[in-house]
């Protein structure tokens, strides 16, 4: 039997017999929708490299790590684990080892109405708030890791920004692994929901301390209602021996404004997939994307913007600095509906390569409106010899040169987050894995 | 200071240099001008270390280093430094950054202490006087968008802060008009000083104007084929450099034609 189908099969029949759809601490209504979606993960199974979004992916890996360890329950955070310190941030959720630490974490004076809390906290005690975001979130279509991530999640965030709402201060999320995560799987939710006319920024970062293999399988589900507006930004920095599977599943409302910079700098293996739907007339989608590689780290980035409504707009910007044995993919879709007259669409994915890095880069248009503008490019390429020879001809050494150019080609992706704070936060990350990157060479 | 023997090179899969000898002393000046193609930008690039330039014989020596040797960031830090023709863009690096970048590297180098942002800042006023640029050109991308005349400047003011022992300038007067002509060259000559050399690189006449040489050498299909003071540069003026093509004809003495 097929190595991926058996996997499968052990993790849907070990889940059955462990009763896992009804564990303790279980709300009642959330126990039937666990259940189908094992269920779903039944039918689905491991996506093959067979589909065309996981062509240049391996998931036996990580299909490997998940049937022996998906029944690994996570420890319990204690007090004095090491953790983030978030004393001085506005809102701030921490995550340690999967789990919400109340203690750790840290909420400023809200708007009346907001909702910033752990998502097992939420669905215990305002189920009428927690069940319709969660069950739409879980509705993954043909993903099977939004399956097993609807089956065995256990916590995550629930943000909701009511109608008119600005938050001024980011909402800071911070998924922290710890060594006590070694050989365990971690499934968060996270729910967002943008009011009318709300406003809000949502920094996500997944950290860890020292070399841990662990998996994560991140879901978000985010409602723009009309006119919102939200900036995500997305850090991931998982440990370097960690899996990353991260779907990100977006409703753009009418002319509300999503942004999204999508940063990714560790994980062995790590995938990012957004697929937002501009769904009201004139929404407004912005994806920047920057992935950094080196060693052997695989990163996959998946992208698809759905245009289905007229006057919509769509900016898509992914760099990629891959170095070493890195392998990176970016395939990025961009659907045009019938009814998407007046579309403005580009997507551009320029990657920078030394080493015996390799990039494929898919960049796709599917148009079936007429009345469209639409651009799409990628190109590969390594560094400028004019320039290095510029810069070492002024003092500079090799290794800094390669450094302040693949910094300078980064730049154009971190330099576009608008909150300085966050901006300088991976501006210093996106330094440092640099900076780690030439020292492997 | 500067002595190159029997120097050849290639680029592009050509022969370009066939046996320069050329002797710089401190505080000397020297032109190196001729027509298109016959090699003078390689001589720079050589010198200043460019990797696809392949040197295939002949030696360079640097106040009695063997400059070949060296990297071309160790060059910079001997005191070398070379003005480009065509000054590159970097997107996403800051002028001011940069140069405080390549300054600190160099003092760090030299065992010097680098210097902080505000005493690099009393520098880099300094300087710009120097070559009439406007504070804003340091906020802004390496040579991003700046016009010809303002990359010229930028080159200047970059040797103006480095302070080399031997700057190379290669055609430095390409496409500036005779205004930033003019302020290129009052920038140069400010950095004359007995114990600084040029080699100046040119196509014209014009610049040696500005810039009065203490020496002109004269490069055809790689070679130099006539030496002299600065009178040789107005010859050339007057002549074109069409004499050449018979004259150069004449193998040298000792050199393989």
């Amino acid at each position: 039997m097929n190595a991926l189908v058996e996997q499968r099969d052990r993790i849907v029949a070990g889940y059955r017999d462990a009763a896992m759809a009804q564990r303790p601490g279980t709300p009642p209504w959330l126990a039937p929708l666990r259940s189908a979606a094992i269920d779903r993960f039944g039918e689905l199974g491991f996506p093959t490299r067979k589909r065309e979004d996981w062509k240049y992916t391996n998931v036996a890996s990580v299909a490997d790590f998940l049937t022996n360890n998906f029944d690994r329950s996570l420890p319990e955070s204690a007090a004095n684990d090491a953790g983030p310190d978030a004393s001085e941030l506005e809102h701030a959720l921490v995550f340690v080892n999967g789990r919400c630490d109340l203690g750790r974490s840290h909420l400023g004076s809200l708007p009346e109405g907001a909702v910033i809390d752990s998502l097992a906290r939420v669905s215990r005690e305002r189920p009428e708030l927690a069940e319709p975001m969660l069950s739409r979130a879980v509705d993954g279509g043909d993903r099977a890791f939004v399956a097993l991530n609807a089956a065995f999640q256990r916590d995550g965030a629930l943000l909701s920004i009511p109608a008119g709402a600005i938050l001024e201060s980011p909402i800071h999320l911070i998924f922290f692994s710890t060594e006590a995560a070694d050989r365990c799987v971690d499934h968060p939710l996270i729910l967002i929901r943008i009011g009318e006319g709300a406003s809000a920024t949502v920094f996500a970062r997944h950290v860890s301390t020292g070399n841990v293999a662990y998996t994560k399988n991140v879901v978000s589900d985010i409602e723009l209602a009309d006119g919102a507006i939200l900036q995500h930004v997305g850090l991931e920095q998982e440990s370097a021996s960690a899996f990353h599977l991260a779907t990100q599943n977006v409703r753009i409302g009418r002319d509300a404004r999503f942004t999204s910079h999508a940063i990714s700098l560790g994980a062995a293996l790590a995938r990012h997939e957004i697929r937002a739907v501009l769904a009201g007339t004139g929404a407004d989608c912005t994806l920047n994307g920057l992935y950094i590689a080196s060693g052997d780290r695989h990163v996959d980035n998946q992208t698809l913007v759905d245009h289905v409504e007229p006057h919509g707009t769509s900016r898509e910007l992914y760099k990629g600095i891959l170095g070493n044995d890195a392998k990176g993919v970016f395939n990025g879709t961009v659907i045009v509906r019938p009814d998407a007259q007046k579309t403005n669409a580009e997507q551009s994915n320029p990657n920078l390569l030394s080493g015996n890095a390799e990039v494929a880069t898919r960049p796709n248009l599917e148009i079936h409106a007429d009345d469209v503008k639409c651009t799409h490019g990628s190109t590969v390429g390594r560094l400028d010899e004019d320039a290095m020879f510029f810069l070492r001809s002024r003092g500079i050494s090799e290794r800094n040169a390669r450094q302040m150019l693949s910094h300078a080609f980064a730049s154009e992706v971190i330099d576009r987050i608008p909150d300085e704070s966050l901006r300088d936060h991976v501006r210093q990350c996106v330094e440092e894995s640099l900076l780690a990157t030439e020292r492997e060479t | 200071m500067l002595k190159i023997e029997d120097l050849h090179a290639r680029a592009g899969g050509a022969d370009i240099l066939k046996g320069i000898d050329l002797t710089v002393r401190p505080g000397e000046v020297h032109a190196i001008m001729g027509p298109n193609g016959s090699g003078k930008s390689t001589v720079a690039n050589v010198l200043a270390g460019r990797p696809s330039v392949e040197v295939t014989s002949g030696s360079v020596e640097f106040e009695g280093r063997d400059l070949l040797a060296l990297s071309p960031e160790e060059r910079a830090h001997a005191g070398i430094f070379l003005a480009f023709q065509y000054p590159v863009e970097i997107p996403g690096i800051a002028n001011n950054y940069f140069l405080k970048a390549a300054l600190n590297a160099q003092r760090t180098a030299r065992g010097e202490d680098e210097l902080d942002a505000f005493d690099f800042l009393e520098i880099i006023r300094e300087k710009m006087k120097l070559v009439e640029m406007d504070e804003k050109f340091m906020s802004r991308s390496v040579n991003e968008g700046f016009s010809g005349g303002e990359k010229k400047r930028n080159e200047i003011l970059q040797m103006a802060v480095l302070e080399p022992k031997l700057a190379i300038l290669d055609e430095t007067d390409s496409g500036l008009d005779i205004d930033a002509l003019r302020t290129v060259a009052s920038g140069v000559n400010a950095l004359r000083s007995p114990d600084r050399s040029m080699i100046v690189i040119t196509h014209y006449q014009r610049l040696l104007d500005y810039i009065v040489p203490d020496f002109v050498h004269v490069l055809a299909h790689g070679s130099i084929v006539r030496s002299g003071g600065k009178d040789l540069a107005l010859e050339l003026e007057e002549k074109g450099y069409g004499w050449i093509e018979s004259e150069s004809t004449v193998a040298k003495p000792g050199v393989p034609a």
